[in-house]
C-alpha cells in the first residue's frame, strides 16, 4: 500500500469511527473544526520545518508528489506531503473521538 | 519542536479545561489514539514510505523509530486535546 492509500483509509476509519462507531460525531461540531484549523496551521509550520529541512523523507513512489521537498506544488504544502495532512486530520478526529466517548462514559457512569 | 507544541499547549490548562487532571481519561486516550498511528508508523518507515535523517535527530531509535518519532505520538495527541478543549473553554466563556 502507498502512503496515499493508507492515508485516505486513515481518515475513513476515523471518520466511520466518529459518525457510527464512538457517534461522537465531532464533525457536526464547530468545535472541533475550530480546534482542528489551530492544530491545522500549527501542523503547516512545524511539518514544513521538519520536511523543508528533510529531517523526515518520503519515497517518491508512495506519495503524490516526488522525494524532493517543494514549498507548494508536486502533491506538498509548505514542503510536506499532502498525504501528510490526511494523516493529521485522522489523528485529530480518532484522538479527539476517543476523548469525547471516554469523556461522556464516564459522566454517564457518575450519573449511574 | 515537540518542546514547543508542549510549551505552547500545556499554558492552556489555565483556561480551566482540566485535560491533565483527568487522569485515567487522558492516559487512555493517548494510548488508544497514538497506538494505531505508532503501528503504522512502524509499519511505514520499515516499508521505506518515508525515512528520518541521523544527523538532524537525536540518534537513538526503538524498533528503527527515531525516540522523537514515539515521543510524537505522545505530544501530538496530548497538544491536540488541550487545544480542543481549550476552545470549548472559551466558547463556553463567551456564552456568560
Amino acid at each position: 500500500m502507498t502512503y496515499t492509500q493508507l492515508a485516505a483509509g486513515g481518515v475513513l476509519l476515523a471518520v466511520l469511527t466518529d459518525l457510527f462507531v464512538l457517534r461522537t460525531r465531532l464533525l457536526g461540531r464547530s468545535s472541533f473544526w475550530i480546534a482542528y484549523a489551530i492544530v491545522v496551521f500549527f501542523q503547516l509550520l512545524t511539518n514544513g520545518w521538519l520536511t523543508g529541512r528533510e529531517i523526515v523523507r518520503y519515497d517518491g513512489g508512495t506519495i503524490l508528489g516526488d522525494s524532493d521537498p517543494q514549498f507548494l506544488g508536486d502533491g506538498r504544502i509548505v514542503y510536506a506531503p499532502v498525504e501528510d495532512l490526511l494523516f493529521g486530520f485522522a489523528l485529530a478526529l480518532w484522538t479527539l473521538g476517543w476523548w469525547t466517548w471516554l469523556g461522556a462514559r464516564q459522566a454517564r457512569r457518575a450519573r449511574e | 519542536m515537540l518542546v514547543g507544541c508542549l510549551a505552547c499547549t500545556l499554558p492552556l490548562e489555565r483556561l480551566g479545561a482540566g485535560v491533565l487532571a483527568s487522569g485515567r481519561r487522558l492516559g487512555l486516550t493517548l494510548l488508544v489514539a497514538g497506538t494505531p498511528f505508532l503501528c503504522w508508523d512502524l509499519y511505514a518507515t520499515a516499508a521505506g514510505h518515508w525515512s528520518f535523517d541521523a544527523d538532524q535527530t537525536l540518534g537513538v531509535s526503538v524498533a528503527g523509530l527515531p525516540l522523537e518519532e514515539i515521543a510524537f505520538f505522545v505530544v501530538i495527541p496530548l497538544a491536540i486535546v488541550l487545544s480542543y478543549e481549550a476552545v470549548r473553554a472559551v466558547r463556553r466563556g463567551f456564552g456568560r
